[in-house]
């Protein structure tokens, strides 16, 4: 018998935590967008439930990273430095353009393209090291 | 780095996901070392020798035609 925990959990909790970061990120994002459109006591209300979906979203994400193996260890870190490099490159891009009018981009957006870049760089290096 | 892998594999009659649960990684990750795609960490390496009962050089051997040139 092997003394490692078994790795069918670990690969089961590994895509559990990554579904829910998704739900959660899409329920911070939602709850967000519908805030805007509401007025005091309801809006209140809504932004404290996009707290929580962000919140939910970092633990499991944590829970997520918790759960790798050495390989998509390194797989994850070059999607986060992917998705960090990219989100640079677009924002001090944006930044310029704005100083020829450019349509100005908002706060979220830029944390929601870094989650996309993210995912991207998942696929990209998954498959790389495949 | 080269590495015996599949033939140990082999004759153990082990299957990649069965070799992984042996060692705690994902089944990819056994692929991605048989086929040279990741070279693995010093503690992978051990103990994916350690469930052979071999030594990590009897698993993995050096490729020296792989290594990067030494810098001047």
């Amino acid at each position: 018998m092997s003394d490692q925990p078994p790795r069918n959990g670990l690969a089961r909790s590994r895509k559990t935590s990554l579904s829910l970061f998704y739900l959660s990120a899409l329920v911070c994002a939602a709850c967000l967008d519908i805030a805007g459109k509401l007025q005091l006591p309801a809006r209140r209300l809504v932004l404290v439930l996009a707290i929580l979906g962000a919140a939910c979203a970092v633990w499991s994400l944590l829970r997520f990273l918790r759960a790798t193996d050495e390989r998509e260890r390194q797989i994850n870190y070059r999607a986060l430095s992917f998705a960090f490099v990219g989100t640079l490159v677009f924002s001090l891009t944006i930044g310029f353009l704005q100083r020829f009018g450019f349509h100005p981009v908002s706060w979220f957006g830029i944390s929601a393209l870094m989650v996309v870049l993210w995912s991207l760089g998942l696929i990209l290096f998954s498959w790389r090291y495949r | 780095m080269k590495t015996r892998l599949r033939v140990l594999r082999a004759e153990m009659e082990w299957s990649q996901a069965e070799l992984a649960s042996r060692v705690g990684v994902a089944r990819g990750t056994i692929n991605a070392i048989e086929t040279g795609k990741y070279d693995p960490g010093l503690l992978l390496a051990f103990k994916i020798a350690r469930v052979f009962g071999k030594t990590v050089e009897e698993v993995f051997l050096y490729d020296q035609s792989q290594a990067p040139p030494p810098s001047q």
